[in-house]
């Protein structure tokens, strides 16, 4: 297969990643499809142009802080890796100091 | 959502190894009423009574009970202890080493590192200055396989070395439950002569404490999975949950009409279900003492005369799947039901299976695999790998729920003190399956 040269300059295409935004100012860039998981911010990116997030593809969450949107980014992985699989699926860490937080951005997540 | 069931529960190819082992001439057709897998889910006890009249309890080792190729699968009898009278209950045993369980105190107050908060902690700080070199038997370290026989003894084997550990004899008639715990060594054991028993095994198996307030026999005890609830169950309805650090009574459960005869922990100690000889397994919340659900096993119910006396489905041994996904139940009427916990609308039951005289349900601890025990003496296994609910991973706010209700501990009632929305704080309550 030869490859192109123009292949390796060209950029991801626009919508590909989408960009979560904790309190405390993190920026965490990952796939749209994952974070698609969320009901939330699935209705936040595909509403019929109300959110403003619809065209920046970023996302601000003002009451999630950085610790605990990490740990629901790698939940989508998780997510997305063991969905529809025939292997063991295993249990998923959670820090017993961020459990409160987690099942309070959990929720409002809907995921 | 509920289209998913990948395969049902199989026969597993190693159960036609397990069958060589346990059919061959030597062994008489018993009542086979428990059996038991071990907490590293290798091995597995079987009770069985051989053509001398002799009773034995045998146990298989495989290191893969869900192997495809019955010539990799290395199922083998590694053990077969003798007793001197009839087994009329199993329970593996293995001291573990803790997982941090410090954080229970971060959970809730910081401040309030001084209490201790599970029966684990308490223990831990009295036996801060016992050491191993003082005890006459060494608990700590090996697998151990406990059976109550009909004499009112209780042997301890070392599955490892193979040898008779401890006899413990106090019952004054048949020991018909018995249950360690999953890390301390702790034995709870319940007899027909109306008692239960504490047994502390690594202080030497000193039998700590008695409790005798009933005139009946107790027919089952089980330990929480984070050690705080202590569950009897017995005749005339009986379910009672027990504090094990001050050994009150939290909740007397009222529901059943009729002798109650099994019961399991959900993997946080926060669901309670119980199987009755009135048709019914029944899923208390130990959160707030009540009825979450019913899972029935004679459809129409039968009246309350029927379902207080003879009715032909007696429902005699309930497993909580892992992650609380499902319920196994084992009926009378020759079968063994799934149902499953995670929807909110009728008590659904996604599969049956037909299981002649089926007596025992057992699960590993790893979930895979499970074995029904039969009034024929057999012991088929199952895997469980792909019913429905398995195939996709939980929701978030599942295993949130999982770790909060476990670092509760015995603080279980301040749930609701927690600054979480009321809407939350019902959701750990498993307020979200109870059926409307």
């Amino acid at each position: 297969m030869t490859t192109n040269v123009n292949d390796l300059h060209c950029e991801t295409p626009k919508n590909m990643y989408v960009k979560l935004i904790s309190s405390d100012g993190h920026e965490f860039f990952i796939k749209r499809d994952l974070a698609l998981t969320s009901q939330t911010i699935r209705a936040m990116l595909s509403g019929p142009g109300q959110y403003a997030e619809n065209e920046t593809n970023a996302i601000r969450f003002r009451s999630i802080s950085s610790e605990v949107l990490a740990r629901i980014c790698s939940y989508f992985a998780y997510k997305a890796r063991y969905s529809n699989s025939t292997i063991e699926i295993p249990e998923f860490p959670i820090a017993p100091e961020h459990a409160l937080e987690i099942l309070m951005a959990a929720n409002f997540l809907d995921c | 959502m509920f289209n998913q069931i990948i395969d049902q529960p199989e026969l597993l190819p190693t159960n036609q190894l397990l069958q060589k082992h346990l059919n061959s001439s030597v062994y008489l057709t018993n009542n086979v009423w428990k059996v038991a897998f071990s907490p590293c889910s290798k091995y597995l006890a079987i009770p069985k009574q051989d053509i001398y009249g002799e009773n034995c309890v045998l146990v298989v080792k495989c290191s893969n009970w869900n192997a495809k190729d019955i010539h990799t699968a290395d199922l083998s009898v590694c053990q077969r202890f003798t007793c001197t009278s009839g087994i009329w209950s199993l329970a593996f045993g293995q001291r573990k080493t803790e997982e941090s369980h410090s954080h229970q105190s971060t959970l809730l107050d910081p401040n309030n590192l001084l209490l201790p908060k599970t029966r684990r902690e308490l223990l831990n700080r009295r036996r801060s200055s016992l050491s191993v070199v003082n005890r006459r038997h060494d608990f700590t370290k090996d697998l151990f396989l406990a059976a109550g026989l009909a004499d009112g003894k209780i042997n301890i084997w070392n599955i490892d070395t193979g040898e008779l550990t401890l006899i413990l004899k106090d019952h004054q008639s048949t020991v018909c439950g018995l249950d360690f715990t999953s890390c301390t060594m702790q034995l709870a054991t319940c007899s027909h002569d109306t008692t239960i028993k504490l047994w502390d095994l690594l202080d030497d198996g000193n039998m700590y404490k008695t409790l005798n307030e009933w005139t009946h026999v107790i027919n089952a005890v089980k330990w929480s999975p984070d050690e705080t609830l202590l569950c009897a169950v017995g005749p005339y309805e009986l379910v009672i949950l027990y504090d094990t650090v001050t050994w009150e009574e939290l909740h007397k459960f009222e529901g059943h009409l009729h002798s109650v005869v099994d019961c399991a922990f959900s993997s946080d100690s926060a669901l309670l279900a119980t199987a009755s000889y009135d048709t019914q397994v029944i899923l208390w919340s130990t959160i707030t003492g009540e009825i979450l659900k019913t899972f029935a096993h004679k459809i129409p119910m039968p009246l309350k005369i029927y379902a207080g006396g003879d009715n032909g489905a007696f429902v005699r041994s309930v497993v909580i799947t892992k992650y609380n996904h499902n319920i196994i139940t084992a009926c009378d009427d020759n079968k063994i039901r799934w149902f499953s916990l995670a929807l909110n609308d009728k008590s659904r039951m996604i599969y049956e299976r037909t299981e002649t005289n089926v007596l025992c349900v057992a699960m590993t601890v790893d979930g895979h695999t499970m074995a029904v025990s039969n009034r024929n003496g057999e012991v088929h296994l199952l895997s469980t790998l792909s019913t429905a609910g398995t195939c996709h991973p939980p929701p978030l706010k599942y295993f949130c729920r999982l770790l909060i209700n476990t670092s509760l501990g015995t603080k279980r009632k301040e749930a609701f003190s927690l600054s979480l929305s009321q809407h939350l704080i019902k959701y750990l309550a498993y307020q979200d399956i109870k059926t409307k």
